[in-house]
């Protein structure tokens, strides 16, 4: 079999690459990748100005994206293949996180299977290549679970008690902490230690077990437990949740808890969008479990009906809660808070609330004021602060009421 | 002449007394006191022949009654009551579309004030035993006539 030319194999290659690459991104990406190794590759391998990679796909298809001038046959194997490897290892390192583990692999056998390309594994070896680039990768993520997660959490804290009292950021932290722990056993190894009187001195201590486990579930434990906290408190909208997280928690375990997956920038979402819509929940949360201490669960919820309903028209913004009557046994479950409530503007819901608490205890009597001293302390610090930016003033509430 | 008088005379009788008849307003009384029951529907027939008492001895009986399609104008329910509690009553009664617009009245026993209170934020009425039963009359009448 004829050895091929340099133009035939580069070509052969890049169309793989652009293949490869586009499956995982989109084709047009890929050109995009390439052409800029290339241009990046030029001062040190001039002969690559005979190739062109354009971005030509949507006008005339893929055959036309790589060109090759025969020029580039007369250049010696070793300086050719030399640029070929580099081509593949900066093109990987281009891809960052589009590119996995597979993807050296995946290119080795989409070359091997092209007819008549043998190449020549002295000067071009894709297997090593693809040891090497494993070897770095997992040096990159030798991570240890217990230590980013003792960060994080650290973070989370400082950051909570930018809003509340250090007491009750710890307990926030600690809270999320054990609420993901229903769907990831594993948090159990995360202890958070505090006293009464410790004035926001706390200890983190976790369990070295905690390493077992796969640091892109850790990644997305995290994740979900960063989630969990910023979604427990009202951020504004213009002093952003992640930027004040990511000061907190610092450079170096930014860049790790990137590696293990995490993306701030999706939290940052979630947990903006989420405000308004938790401080209702907890709201009517408070108020079902306070009448049903009384009656029973399904007579609450019929209650906090029959206050939403008496209050509708009133408040355009109810429009935005709803209950499914046929489901008042199930308590709580039965409401549902329609995400268009974050938008909202905050006194709105303010006043909207303060007239759910004032009409649930309208009939009380002399007890009023006990019930609401009992919604404050059973909704918590953290949500009554909440509630007093939005204008809801409760102990104004309860010196009406007296 | 004369007898034709008194048919006509009578048939006006038929249709007042047809009229009243159709008027009645069913009461159905929850408690597991049939002695509450039985002072009710005396009581209430003894000012008006236009109540018509249903008694349930439990919650269950009254869902069984509802089911049988014995739909009242109103519900007169005990809050203290063994297996189901008035409260559990009140909230299945309102989960049931075809139940949920009877006007219900708690009459109970139960003079705290958080009963009280969340009993009269969200039932229509709330009556402490012992009641007068012209009291109870009133009430009914106001929330019949609303």
């Amino acid at each position: 079999m004829p050895e091929l030319k340099n133009s035939e194999i580069i070509e052969y290659i890049l169309r793989t690459l652009v293949d490869k690459i586009g499956r995982r991104t989109s084709e047009s990406f890929a050109v995009v990748v390439i052409d800029t190794v290339m241009k990046e590759l030029y001062p040190r391998y001039g002969f690559l100005r005979y190739i062109k990679v354009e971005n030509t796909l949507y006008s005339e298809g893929m055959s036309s994206a790589v060109s090759v001038m025969p020029d580039i046959d007369s250049v010696e194997a070793t300086e050719f293949y030399k640029a070929i490897n580099d081509l593949i290892k900066m093109t990987v390192r281009h891809l960052e996180r589009n590119a996995d583990f597979f993807f050296i692999k995946e290119l080795h056998e989409a070359i091997d299977d092209i007819d008549g390309l043998v190449l020549n594994d002295e000067k071009l070896d894709l297997g090593f290549m693809q040891f090497e680039y494993i070897a770095e990768k997992k040096q990159a993520l030798d991570i240890k679970n217990s230590e980013i997660t003792e960060q994080v959490i650290k973070a989370l804290i400082y950051l909570t008690n930018r809003k509340f009292p250090e007491a009750e950021a710890i307990k926030t932290v600690d809270a999320a902490v054990k609420e993901l722990e229903k769907n990831y056993g594993f948090l159990k190894n995360i202890q958070i230690y505090t006293t009464p009187d410790s004035k926001g001195i706390f200890e983190i201590r976790v369990l070295h077990d905690i390493n077992r486990v796969w640091i892109f579930t850790m990644g997305e434990t995290l994740q979900k437990l960063i989630e969990e906290v910023g979604k427990s408190v009202t951020w504004d909208a213009d002093r952003s949740f992640i930027e004040v997280f990511k000061n907190e928690l610092g450079e170096e375990h930014l860049a790790t808890i990137t590696k293990m997956g995490v993306n701030l920038d999706q939290i940052k979402l979630v947990v903006l969008q989420q405000g308004h819509e938790q401080v209702v929940k907890k709201t009517l949360e408070t108020l079902v479990n306070i009448i049903s201490k009384r009656t029973s669960k399904g007579f609450a919820m019929a209650t906090v009906d029959t206050v939403l309903n008496t209050l509708r028209e009133k408040h355009d913004i109810l429009q935005y809660i709803k209950i499914d009557t046929s489901r008042f046994e199930e308590g709580i479950d039965a409401i549902s808070i329609m995400p268009e409530i974050n938008n909202v503007e905050s006194y709105k819901l303010g006043k909207a609330l303060r007239e759910i608490i004032k009409i649930s205890g309208r009939n009380l009597g002399h007890k009023t004021f006990a019930f609401i001293e009992e919604f404050k302390n059973q909704i918590g610090e953290k949500y009554l602060l909440e509630m007093e930016k939005m204008g809801v003033n409760l102990h104004f509430l309860e010196l009406k009421f007296q | 002449m004369l007898l034709g008088a008194i048919r006509k005379n009578s048939l006006s009788i038929y249709k007042i007394w047809k009229k009243g008849k159709k008027m009645k307003k069913k009461i159905m009384v929850v408690d597991d006191n049939r002695d509450i029951i039985d002072m009710v529907r005396d009581g209430l027939e003894h000012f008006s022949k236009g109540y018509e008492i249903i008694g349930a001895g439990s919650g269950k009986e009254c869902f069984e009654l509802l089911k049988k399609n014995q739909i009242p104008d109103l519900i007169l329910l005990d809050i203290m009551m063994p297996e189901m509690s008035g409260w559990d009553v009140f909230a299945r009664l309102k989960e049931n579309p075809g139940w949920r617009s009877i006007p219900v009245v708690f009459i109970t026993v139960k003079s705290d004030p958080y009963s009280k209170g969340f009993g009269k934020t969200t039932a229509d009425d709330y009556i402490e035993k012992p009641f007068a039963i012209m009291d109870l009359k009133e009430r009914i009448d106001k929330i019949l006539n609303r």
